[in-house]
Order: C-alpha cells, then sequence, then structure tokens
C-alpha cells in the first residue's frame, strides 16, 4: 500500500459516534440511499460513475460556454463560433492490467473493459480517442513508443484489429516481448474460461480479444474503428490511440524522494509509487466533434516525442520537475501537455487511487463481524457488501482527501430495505502518522459531532480518559495526540476496553 | 440635461443611447466630450465596464411644415445586427443551418448560410436564442468587451472553442491555458501571456 496510511489499517476502528457525544447519536441514523450515480466529485460538473483497482469511469459535465457574449454591428464586424475539443466522458485503467513493462493486456482488464462497454453504450454516439501513459523511469523516447504501444494494444482489442497485436508481438522493444508469454497467456485465460484456444497467433489473438471483451453477462463489446476520432482514417492512428510518454504524470517524486530512489535497491519501491502514473485512458467527444487527421496535434504512437514538443506548456519544465514536496495532480500542475491537460486536467479519471482497509465498529466500540456496509461518494456507490469476520473491508478510494458516506448495520439487523443503523461522513485518506490528520481520524472514531476540534478531542477524552489517564480538557495534548493514534491503529476488537496488555500492539498489522 | 455614464455590463454605446430616446449612438459616439472614449475604444459597438461615456442632452428640434402637404424626414439611423460565423473544431464551416432567432423572446427573420448568420437587433435587445437543428445556442448580445481587456480576451477565446473559463484573471490557468494554446494555433510565441500581439491576431480570428 502507497501513499498516506490507510483508514485505520486492518486494526483501524471506525466506530460510530457513541450517544453521549454533542452530535446526532449514531443509533438507527439510516440516511437516505444516494439518489444519483452522477453526483459531482470535481467541482460542480465532473462525475465519477465508477472506481475501482483496476478501471475508473466518470462523465465530464463541463457544458462548455453556457452563453456566448457577443458584440451587435453596424459595419462588417462578425462574431466567431468555433466548436472546442471537449470529452464528455472518460475511462481508465491501470498499470497492473498489462504485463510488467510491456504492451500485453493481461485476462485482468476484462472487468474494465466490461465498464467501457457501459459508458461508450450511454454515449452510443461518442466518438473514442485512446491516451497511453508512461512514468518518468528511463528514456523519454522510449517511453513515448511504450505508452504507445499499450494505447495501440487497447483501441486494438476494442476494434479486434488482430494485425496490431501481431505487429507488437513481432517487433519486441526493449523488455516489451509479447512472444511467448503473451501466447501463453492468452491460452491459459481461453482454457480457464472453457473456450477454445486456436494454435494459430492470429486465431488465437483473436479469441483471446473476443475474451476479454465478453462482460460476465456473455455480452460482448467492439467499438467499429469509424467510432474513434479519427474514424480510422490514418493507417496508423493518427487522433484515434496515441502514447503521451512521460509527458503527463499524475504524480512526481519530491526531490528528497528521487535522490532516495537513485539508489537500485530502491528502484522496486520507486516503480510501486510510479504505478499510477502508467495507465491509459479513452476520452468519449460529442459525435458532432470534427478531426482532420493532419490537424491532430498528438504524433501517431509509432512516433518519436519531437511532435509533442509543441503543445507543451510553456512553463513545462517547471511543471515536470521535482519540488520540495510530492506533486500530485490534480492539486498541483503535473501535466507538461498543454494540449493534454486541456482535455484531462478535470477529468474525474485522472486520479490517484488508493486501497485502504476499513473495520467497522457499534457505538460501543465492539467490532462488527460481517457487518453490512455501504461506501459512497458524491451519491456514487463505490462499495456494497458484507464485511468480514472480523469487520473488516478493503476499498478503493481517490487518493486526495476526501469525505465519503459510510453506512453499517450490524450482522442480523433488521434495518428497513436501503437503510443502515449507523451512517456517517469518514474520511478515507486519514493518516493516523500525521497530525494535520487528526481530526480526520476523529472523525473516523465517530467523533464527527461539533462544529470544533476542541469538542471532538474532548469528546475523545471523556471515553478514553481511563485508559490513557486524559482529563476531558478539550486539548490537543501529546498525550492525546498519541492516544488517538494508538485507538485508531488499535487491532483489538473492543476498543472502548480499558487499556489492556498488548493492546495496540498489532496497529501494523 | 447631460450626464456622465459609466458603462456597466452588457452596454455598448447604441444600448446607452437608446435607453435615453436617441435613434443612434452617434450623437454620442462624435460628441466631443467622448474623444477620450473613442481614442480608447475604436468600436462602440464594444465598450468595456467601467468605461466612461458623455450622454449629450437630447434636443427636441422643431421644425415648421405647412399643413395639406406631404413630407418627407430623414432620420440617421445605424441598424444594428448580430452577425455569427460558426466554425468546427478544424475551422470548417458547420454545415447545419439556424432554424429559428428568438431575440428578446420573439422570433426575427434572418439571414443564414452554411456556418454564417445574421439578424436584426435593437438597440436595448439583450438575449437572444438560436435554434441550430436540435440545438440552442445562447448569447447576450452586447456582452462582448473590448480586447484589450482580459474579460474580452476570455470572451473571444470562449466562443473561439478554447474554455478559458469565467475568471477575469490572467493567471487564471484556464485562461493561460486558453491564450497559450491560441497562441500556438496561431504560430505565435507561447508565453501564456496576451500581449498587444495576440490580441490584434485573436480580434482578427474572432472578427472583432
Amino acid at each position: 500500500m502507497t501513499g498516506p496510511a490507510p483508514l485505520g489499517g486492518p486494526g483501524c476502528p471506525l466506530g460510530p459516534l457513541s450517544t453521549e457525544r454533542p452530535t446526532p447519536p449514531a443509533g438507527a441514523v439510516a440516511p437516505a440511499p444516494p439518489q444519483s450515480t452522477e453526483a459531482a466529485t470535481r467541482g460542480t460538473s465532473d462525475k465519477l460513475l465508477f472506481l475501482s483497482s483496476g478501471a475508473i469511469v466518470g462523465l465530464s459535465g463541463d457544458p462548455g460556454v453556457e452563453s456566448l457574449a457577443v458584440a451587435p454591428t453596424d459595419s462588417s464586424d462578425h462574431n466567431t463560433v468555433r466548436q472546442g475539443l471537449r470529452p464528455i466522458a472518460c475511462w481508465g485503467t491501470v498499470d497492473s492490467r498489462f504485463a510488467f513493462d510491456s504492451s500485453f493486456i493481461q485476462p485482468e482488464m476484462r472487468a474494465d473493459l466490461a465498464q467501457l462497454r457501459v459508458v461508450v453504450e450511454k454515449n452510443p454516439a461518442a466518438l473514442l480517442s485512446v491516451f497511453g501513459h508512461a512514468d518518468p523511469v528511463g528514456a523519454a523516447g522510449y517511453n513515448k513508443l511504450l505508452s504507445g504501444r499499450r494505447a495501440s494494444a487497447v483501441y486494438a482489442v476494442l476494434t479486434r484489429k488482430v494485425g496490431i497485436w501481431t505487429q507488437l508481438a513481432s517487433t519486441p522493444m526493449g523488455r516489451d516481448q509479447w512472444d511467448p508469454t503473451a501466447f501463453s497467456t492468452m491460452k491459459s485465460a481461453l482454457e480457464a474460461a472453457g473456450k477454445p484456444a486456436p494454435a494459430a497467433h492470429p486465431a488465437l489473438i483473436k479469441a483471446y480479444m473476443d475474451f476479454l471483451c465478453t462482460d460476465p453477462d456473455g455480452k460482448t463489446f467492439e467499438v467499429p474503428p469509424g467510432q474513434f476520432l479519427g474514424k480510422g482514417r490514418d493507417p496508423k492512428g493518427k487522433a484515434d490511440f496515441q502514447g503521451c510518454g512521460e509527458f503527463n504524470p499524475l504524480r512526481i517524486f519530491s526531490l528528497d524522494e528521487e535522490q532516495s530512489f537513485a539508489a537500485a535497491d530502491r528502484h522496486p519501491e520507486r516503480d510501486a509509487r510510479n504505478a499510477p502514473n502508467r495507465r491509459v485512458l479513452v476520452f468519449l467527444f460529442p459525435a458532432d466533434t470534427d478531426v482532420e487527421v493532419a490537424k491532430w496535434p498528438c504524433p501517431r504512437a509509432t512516433e518519436g516525442i519531437s511532435g509533442c514538443q509543441l503543445r507543451l506548456w510553456s512553463d513545462a519544465a517547471k511543471r515536470a520537475g521535482p519540488g520540495e514536496e510530492e506533486k500530485q495532480h490534480p492539486e498541483d500542475e503535473t501535466f507538461s501537455c498543454r494540449f493534454y491537460d486541456r482535455l484531462a486536467r478535470r477529468s474525474p479519471c485522472e486520479q490517484i487511487r488508493e486501497s485502504v482497509v476499513i473495520r467497522l465498529y457499534d457505538a460501543k466500540g465492539r467490532a462488527l463481524p460481517g457487518a453490512k456496509f455501504r461506501l459512497s461518494l458524491d451519491g456514487v456507490i463505490l462499495q456494497q457488501a458484507t464485511a468480514d469476520a472480523r469487520g473488516v473491508f478493503s476499498v478503493v478510494v481517490p487518493s486526495r482527501k476526501i469525505r465519503a458516506l459510510l453506512e453499517w448495520s450490524p450482522k442480523g439487523a433488521k434495518d428497513p430495505p436501503g437503510s443502515f443503523t449507523f451512517g456517517d461522513e469518514v474520511c478515507p485518506g486519514a493518516d493516523p502518522d500525521n497530525p494535520a490528520d487528526t481530526e480526520d481520524c476523529l472523525i473516523n472514531l465517530g467523533y464527527s459531532g461539533g462544529s470544533t476540534l476542541a469538542v471532538k478531542v474532548k469528546g475523545f477524552q471523556e471515553d478514553y480518559g481511563p485508559a490513557f489517564s486524559l482529563k476531558p480538557t478539550g486539548v490537543l495534548d501529546p498525550g492525546t495526540q498519541a492516544a488517538i493514534r494508538e485507538v485508531y491503529t488499535s487491532d483489538a476488537d473492543n476498543i472502548r476496553q480499558p487499556r489492556a496488555t498488548g493492546r495496540g500492539a498489532n496497529r501494523d498489522a | 440635461m447631460s450626464e456622465e455614464h459609466v458603462v456597466f455590463l452588457g452596454e455598448h454605446l447604441a444600448r446607452i443611447a437608446g435607453f435615453r430616446g436617441f435613434r443612434s449612438y452617434a450623437p454620442l459616439w462624435n460628441d466631443p466630450a467622448n474623444a477620450a472614449l473613442r481614442r480608447l475604444r475604436n468600436n462602440p459597438n464594444i465598450l468595456a465596464v467601467g468605461d466612461n461615456a458623455h450622454v449629450p442632452t437630447l434636443e427636441l428640434r422643431e421644425v415648421d411644415r405647412p399643413t395639406e402637404k406631404r413630407h418627407r424626414f430623414r432620420a440617421e439611423l445605424y441598424p444594428l445586427v448580430v452577425r455569427l460565423t460558426f466554425k468546427t473544431w478544424t475551422d470548417k464551416p458547420v454545415p447545419d443551418q439556424a432554424t429559428d432567432v428568438v431575440v428578446d423572446g420573439k422570433s426575427v427573420k434572418f439571414e443564414a448560410g452554411p456556418g454564417k448568420l445574421e439578424f436584426p437587433v435593437d438597440s436595448t435587445s439583450d438575449r437572444c436564442l438560436i435554434k441550430i437543428d436540435k440545438a440552442e445556442v445562447s448569447a447576450r448580445v452586447g456582452f462582448l468587451q473590448p480586447v484589450a481587456t482580459v474579460a474580452g480576451q476570455r470572451e473571444r477565446l470562449n466562443n473561439l472553442g478554447y474554455r478559458a473559463g469565467q475568471a477575469d484573471d490572467p493567471g487564471n490557468i484556464d485562461f493561460r491555458s486558453a491564450v497559450e494554446e491560441f497562441q500556438c494555433d496561431q504560430k505565435l510565441v507561447v508565453d501564456g501571456k496576451c500581449g498587444s500581439g495576440t490580441q490584434n491576431r485573436l480580434a482578427a480570428v474572432y472578427g472583432c
């Protein structure tokens, strides 16, 4: 796991408010179910539709200019109104869906492609364009080509252009070697699915592509070349698919991190932290978007970086360079390509995700094995399931600071349909080791009531005072800070029990 | 009585004049007291918020004419139109033509061709709605500000599809991005600053 500590890790409590708190009691809280799966997640216009460890799907609600400011005239003046280039929806997938340092698509991308099918079916006339991205490790030219190979692999599977995969397999580049591993993976995946695995490579590729684009209900999914932005007019896919290389990372390491990652033994960690930068996105554009292949600014997937230079931000060097602190999109300006930045800056599909582990407790601090839960972000249900035998579940959330609605019920609770016993806004990204996140940790512990930190702190001190020798002062002193961290990272089955030997020992479990 | 008027959003000189009983902007534009305004803004139809306009006293002219005869009076009018050019992202004329134009709630006659539209407006007209095939375009007449202002640059860039945002702040990332992209498309020096060279090109590409 990378980034901030998860919501408590396996031992982290997430208890509802105790009824003593001066805020709404936890018992029988049954917030209304989310009204829409299209609620805003950024600004007021962009909407996250689906989020998992693999796929991310969203809609761009950017309506463009709602009303034109125009001038009247009594001469020859005129006002020019020109179509903009504006995605209306997006889909993204992650590095792990490709073989390591390769453009070969692993069988796991099947679930992600099913999500792409959903968004394409919702926008049946939309035109698609595929953008591949690499991390900044290695030569820029190599990264450009690798990201282009990945984008072309995705384009090919959607259009069933077997020839593109055959070409990728027959023209290895660096460590992007398809033969023989890719073919054995295709064969195994088909056999595991009970499907015939032809011996001839073209037939095997076609069968595997069909397998990847078949959803759990057996529906197959194919996008004709004419439904891509370049309409398939360019034999090498200009405007249909392209690689952005390392120009548009989601994360840029700090100076210190970059220096420390120079050591070879830290490369695995560096590569893991760079994973969000290696990704492929598909943007969907309005059906009437008119693109002339010759005027499309992105070079072809098979071309080098020189064609990208013209569209870089004037301050691209500053954007790409490390700073004192780690830079992360969208809070920081990390995209060097202005053209891509204009398409993707506010895209709900361009965000770092991370997996967090949550343990559910009741109002008295007792873990809830097999609890039912629902986690929603701005009306979008991220996950609705049952926690394990310890009351633990994991979920993928945006790594940036968010507030999500968590609702949960003890196993066997007789709640009305669609309702839950407990419900509260939580902060999945709270880092117990970061003092600035203490209030978020308190919120996750159930102390969400009260307008001030002091009220939350006092509530915690009242409940945990005996165990940690705290007085209910409302002051966040070092002792209270340490106690909050210990409770938050505790793995105990009852976090309200008096401090006992060994409690907190499993906090890093 | 004459007055000194400070221009607010949506005002152009014909509108200011029309609300005060003038038939055209000419008496205001040609008034010696507006020499500074003429130097600052070379187009009476495009003023900036905060501009100062002198409004002379409206003089009613009396003329003697015999009865039982037909007389012809000639007024100097400057009929206003809104002229629009619709282009695709690749600068080709949009093939669909307008099917209806509504100005201040009433359908008006218009002239349309591929990518072209022209329709008359009164000096006090404000909102208009243009229906093109199944789409509707809303426009605010007289709200375009001079290209020398950030607002005027932003409005032109937005109309040209560069998505410059809604903030009149030259440091705003949407605005800077739009300026750079326009400069790049126009093969100008790309620095994100809408200086006089970029302004001139912007006005030329936009049409005013």
